[in-house]
């Protein structure tokens, strides 16, 4: 009885610690925050972007060119400027961040102009005091309370917190140490790694597809099955637009009537992003448009017009009873069209085109490929020029930011074969913005959504 | 009472939608409207036929949205060799219209053609508005009697098998439909700024925004004044939502007609929205088209400068369609066109003596 009871102790104890191990394995992140004892150096003073420097010199933002002898102060399209400065950054795509009190700003040779960068959801608010970059786009910042890592190419960010095993703030800046991140804090600096350990992925490494349905209005439930080390979040988008939303509830809300393609994607708390799940999704009309009840509706509709628009005397009274129903049915749906707006009812169709609005400080967006050379140059390469066949630049940006390599090298050949002269051999994938000032428009850094050379 | 009421309403409707028109206007409106038709049927082709060689071939990666009338006819996306199909059928049954070969047919078939390949452009893609007056004015023509004046209907009525009289006029319900669906179009874009864009659309930079969005070759240079874009968004505003008034007066029409045109090149030149040519060819609804001949004819009689200025807007207007169509069509095919067109006005001008005023006078009722 007694082995038994030890025994039952003994594998009890052994469940437990595998338990810990478990947990320790899934918060496997959350140990990565280690006190530093080493020298921080300290923020850079200074990003060079070809023949422009970006200089931070007593808290401003100043530039040079090349051959110019002294620094000018960096134009920039915030009414209140930038604030004082705190970090640069430069980042892989030859842009530079800039960490500032009014925000995180960009820059680049081509745009010379300090512009907040853009920025959706999970972005901590308020002076950014430090930022060190990945190369690939994305960004690690701190505010006085929080540490977060942002996403510039899609405009979002995650923060850490308790779960992820932050330092408690305030926090004092961030630095970089090789591949270590710095965070100065009021109680000392901690040292974190990013990228460790495997990124979140699809469960037995296949992505889960399935075709679902949905009524319109409802939201979608996604929950595809996602094998990661540590908190992870999904986000998702449908095809034809190329930003990642944050599934609300574990749903996607939004969905139109209509045949839509939604992926998934799961991110770990450094933002690296894997696809995880692959949706046909249906959004039936609802039974008041659906094509029977539609139908029904359109023949009832004549039925009783033409009961009212029959002459009662008179010649031809079947040709004048046509045009009546004709003219006043073609009038009818045209009103309808234009209380409803929807184009998928073409050649009836509603008129909220150009209705939306702007104020000072919109920003205006065009998606844009630039063919890569190796000699560093660039050119614009036109819908022709990549064989692309969509009437839409969303739908281009979309088809090249997230298409696979396969796709984007039958896109190279052909720009290779059609513009031999341009020696292309990569391309960029850009989201030029213009903002909208009072002094005119500015042409500001674009958002680089992604670089790719085989 | 409200019988009473009911029954003037309904002839009142048959008074303005089917009034007594030349049979050369309608038939000269029959032409310019098939021939847009096929204008656009063939700018559309490539695209098309591309999508339908992908379905063919299976490798087809954009989503099948079906606009709502082909899900009603259950019309499904179509493979290359009916895609051809489809094509010739309707561009011959376009070419035949705007000759006025078996008019009505030719108009009926060319209607359902151009309906079933603008739904499967906008089907793989997205639906544009640039359109739609052009769609609802195609598929009116088969029920007037389109072929009665300047078609080939109405030559061989006239002389085969034995000579018989033409109607001189007809009714006109296509060209009255074409002019209100414009009308309520411009009227609703105009109103629809008011309504849903409220005040705020006319801070300048809600235009500046538009324009400089879309980035065409003049955005920098019209859009980049605030107040000039407040000034502009007044004037457009305005234009759109008054347009209907060129319903009811044809004086107004003077202004109404380039102002819209103006517009459009301007959308064009400052928005990179394409030339929009399908909706101001449209236009051509509010002109009595078989006085326009009389009218060129008097131009180039007048005196030197009437006749420079005559003959520099045919000769910029014709570059201008020329040049906006060579997209679409070959230039040896608009050449040609061009080149029989002036053929035909110097016989009909000598026919008469170059003498504007022998020309016996229609009476346009719009």
């Amino acid at each position: 009885m007694g082995d038994l009871a030890s025994a039952a102790r003994r594998s009890g104890a052994a469940a437990g610690l595998a338990l810990v191990a478990f947990a320790a394995s899934l918060s496997g992140q959350a140990r990565r925050f280690l006190p530093f004892d080493g020298a921080v150096p300290r923020a850079r003073e200074q990003v060079v972007l070809g023949a422009l420097s970006v200089e931070r010199v007593d808290g401003a933002l100043r530039l040079r060119e090349r051959d110019e002898a002294s620094s000018r102060p960096a134009p920039c399209t915030h009414p209140e400027g930038t604030g004082r400065v705190h970090a640069l950054a430069r980042t892989g795509f030859g842009q530079c961040v800039v960490a500032a009190d009014n925000g995180l700003f960009v820059l680049d040779e081509a745009h010379p102009v300090a512009d907040l960068a853009d920025l959706r959801d999970g972005v901590p608010e308020g002076a950014v005091l430090g930022v060190v970059p990945r190369g690939d786009g994305r960004v690690f910042v701190c505010t006085s309370e929080i540490f977060a890592c942002v996403d510039l190419r899609h405009g979002f960010g995650a923060s850490f917190g308790g779960p992820e095993g932050a330092p408690p703030p305030p926090y004092l800046g961030l630095s970089a140490v090789g591949d270590e991140l710095v965070l100065r804090t009021a109680a000392g600096d901690f040292s974190y790694v990013p990228d460790q350990g495997a990124p979140p992925r699809p469960a037995g490494d296949r992505v889960d597809r399935a075709e679902l349905q949905v009524a319109y209005g409802d939201a979608l439930p996604l929950s595809p099955p996602v094998t990661a080390a540590g908190r992870y979040q999904l986000r998702a988008r449908r095809k034809h637009h190329h930003l990642l939303r944050p599934l609300v509830d574990g749903a996607l809300p939004g969905l139109r009537p209509g045949y839509h393609t939604v992926e998934v994607y799961a991110l770990d708390r450094d933002l690296r992003r894997r696809e995880v799940g692959r949706y046909g999704v249906y959004v039936p009309l609802p039974p008041r448009f659906s094509t029977a009840g539609l139908l029904a509706a359109g023949v009832g509709g004549l039925v009783v017009l033409a009961a009212c628009a029959w002459p009662r005397r008179g010649r031809r009274r079947v040709a004048r009873a046509a045009l009546r129903v004709g003219v006043v049915s073609v009038l009818g749906l045209q009103v309808l069209a234009a209380l409803l707006g929807y184009g998928r009812s073409w050649p009836f169709m509603g008129f909220s085109m150009y209705t939306e609005t702007y104020r000072e400080g919109s920003l205006l967006y065009k998606p844009q490929v630039l063919g890569l050379r190796d000699d560093g140059g660039e050119v614009a390469l036109s819908d022709w020029d990549l064989g692309l066949r969509q009437d839409g630049y969303w739908q281009v940006l979309s088809e090249l930011a997230y298409g696979d390599e396969p796709l984007l090298q039958r896109h190279l050949d052909i720009v290779r074969s059609r513009r031999p002269r341009y020696r292309v051999t990569g391309l960029r994938i850009l989201d030029t913005r213009k903002r909208l000032t009072v002094d005119g428009p500015v042409d500001v850094a674009p958002v680089v959504v992604r670089e790719w050379r085989p | 009472m409200i019988r009473a009421l009911l029954r003037r309403c309904w002839l009142g409707t048959e008074r303005l939608f089917a009034p007594q028109v030349p049979a050369a206007r309608l038939g000269a409106f029959r032409a310019v409207v098939c021939l847009i038709a096929l204008y656009d049927y063939l700018l559309w082709g490539n695209a098309v036929l591309a999508d339908a060689a992908a379905v063919s071939a299976g490798t087809q990666d954009r989503p099948w949205t079906p606009i709502f009338l082909l899900e009603l006819f259950g019309a499904g996306p179509l493979d290359l060799e009916q895609a051809r199909a489809l094509y010739v059928t309707g561009a011959v049954a376009l070419c035949c219209g705007a000759l006025g070969l078996c008019a009505r047919v030719s108009c009926a078939v060319g209607a359902v053609c151009f309906y079933w390949w603008s739904g499967l452009g906008y089907s793989w893609g997205k639906p544009h508005h640039d359109k739609v007056a052009l769609a609802i004015t195609l598929a009116a023509l088969p029920f007037a009697r389109v072929g009665a004046g300047l078609a080939v209907d109405a030559v061989l009525r006239r002389r085969w098998p034995r000579p018989r009289g033409g109607a001189r006029f007809v009714r006109g319900a296509p060209i009255r439909i074409a002019m209100v669906t414009l009308a309520f179009g411009y009227g609703g874009a105009g109103l629809s700024k008011l309504i849903l864009g409220g005040v705020e659309w006319f801070n300048g930079y809600t235009l500046q925004g538009i324009m400089l969005g879309h980035d065409g070759y003049l955005s920098r240079v019209v859009g980049q004044s605030v107040a000039l874009c407040q000034l502009q968004s007044v004037g457009v505003v305005a234009v759109q939502a008054a347009f209907p008034l060129a319903l009811i007066s044809v004086r107004l029409r003077w202004f109404f007609l380039p102002m819209a045109t103006f517009f459009h090149l301007m959308t064009w030149l400052t928005m990179d929205t394409g030339p929009y040519m399908r909706v101001w060819l449209m236009l051509f609804a509010f002109v009595p088209l078989e006085q326009v001949p009389a009218a060129l004819l008097r131009g180039l009689r007048r005196g030197p400068w009437s006749r420079a200025f005559t003959a520099l807007s045919v000769a910029m207007f014709a570059a201008l369609v020329g040049g906006v169509a060579s997209r679409a069509i070959a230039w040896p095919w608009l050449a040609g066109f061009g080149l029989l067109l002036v053929l035909w006005f110097v016989g009909w001008a000598r026919a008469r003596g170059w003498n504007a005023a022998a020309i016996a006078g229609t009476t346009p009722s719009q």
